[in-house]
């Protein structure tokens, strides 16, 4: 048993030999009708032992955000190319609340191009 | 049972670091903590209950069982599972409180059982006890030692149970060393260990069976 780190050794902690006797006798069921009294209260202690673990799990596991998925990227998207992809961000950048973190975007493949004016559609749409 | 029952509701109380016990540690629990090992820990409190308390009823035993796994639930006792199994563990808890219940009992006039509050006097007492492995036993060993002694006239007859109790009496506490000791073997040991349930089940405090007319 252990408690602030204290810790009883096996021999300080001896039981009576009564006690002892009791223990293993615990282990026979002798009576059929306290045997299914006793199940029935078991099942209920053994429910709200499970509520009692699942809220240790929860504390041990708290639910996280779910991972923000990529914008989709529509046909029309798709079907730009690259000198439209920037003339497109061109457009956004106009807009006040728009931030592009990228400074050159000569660096920026046109797949990276289309994935950014999505999110920026996007994000665009959600705040509307 | 739920925590949450209990708020800690005085202000002058430090707050109390959460337990936040290991997936291991959790899942450790959930295996050992089966119906049928509630089930042994219910008829364990409810014969030290009897046998030694006189409580006959099975509100008292039940209780012992469910402040005990509460208050290793809320981490108010530490279980170890790479120390000791969860039953054991479960039993020693069960029987030093049932000895301080008793103890309290036999100075006032009614018990209380109620969860644990850590900082309960009785519960610092229960806590020494379980440190030290006093647990109160002067207040009953003398009339558990005359139930023993009792117990063990009444299997005169039956070489193989006293031998189990006299191996009992000589500190034998697991059923290895038990048998060992007794010279039993798994039949034996299991023989003699329901005969002396169905001694034990018919045990009342102070007094023991005059026949074994009862016995099934």
């Amino acid at each position: 048993m252990k408690r602030n780190g204290k810790r009883p050794s096996e021999n300080a902690d001896s039981p009576h030999p009564l006690e002892t006797l009791l223990a293993h006798v615990s282990q026979e069921s002798i009576d059929p009708l306290d045997d299914a009294n006793a199940s029935v209260w078991a099942r209920g202690v053994r429910t709200k032992v499970d509520a009692q673990l699942a809220a240790l799990r929860r504390q041990l596991n708290p639910a996280r955000p779910l991972p923000r998925r990529a914008a989709r990227i529509s046909d029309e998207l798709v079907s730009l190319g690259r000198e439209d992809l920037l003339a497109r961000l061109e457009i956004l950048r106009k807009i006040p609340e728009v931030r592009i973190a990228h400074l050159e975007l000569s660096g920026l493949t046109t797949d990276d191009l289309r994935q950014l004016v999505a999110e920026i559609e996007a994000t665009e749409r959600t705040q509307a | 049972m739920d925590p949450d029952e209990q708020p800690d509701d005085d202000p002058q109380r430090p707050p109390r670091a959460p337990f936040v016990p290991s997936e291991a540690w959790i899942e450790a629990f959930d295996a050992q903590c089966t119906e049928h090992r509630l089930k042994v820990l219910r008829r364990y409190a409810s014969s030290w209950a009897r046998v030694v308390g006189g409580d006959t009823g099975s509100d008292y035993a039940e209780e012992l069982v469910q402040v005990a796994l509460t208050d290793i639930l809320r981490g108010v006792l530490r279980w170890d599972p790479e120390a000791e199994e969860l039953e054991p563990f479960l039993i020693s808890v069960i029987r030093l409180r049932a000895r301080r219940d008793r103890k309290i009992a036999a100075r006032y006039e009614h018990v209380f059982i109620d969860s644990f509050d850590p900082d309960d006097p009785a519960f610092i007492e229960l806590d020494a006890s379980l440190a030290t492995g006093m647990g109160g036993a002067e207040a009953v060993d003398p009339l558990m030692d005359r139930m023993h002694t009792q117990l063990r006239g009444r299997v005169a007859d039956y070489p193989q149970a006293q031998r189990f109790l006299d191996a009992v009496r000589h500190g034998a506490v697991t059923k290895p060393q038990i048998m060992r000791l007794a010279s039993l073997t798994h039949n034996e040991f299991s023989n003699a260990r329901r005969r002396l349930a169905r001694l034990v089940a018919q045990l009342t405090p102070g007094r023991v069976p005059s026949t074994e007319g009862g016995e099934s």
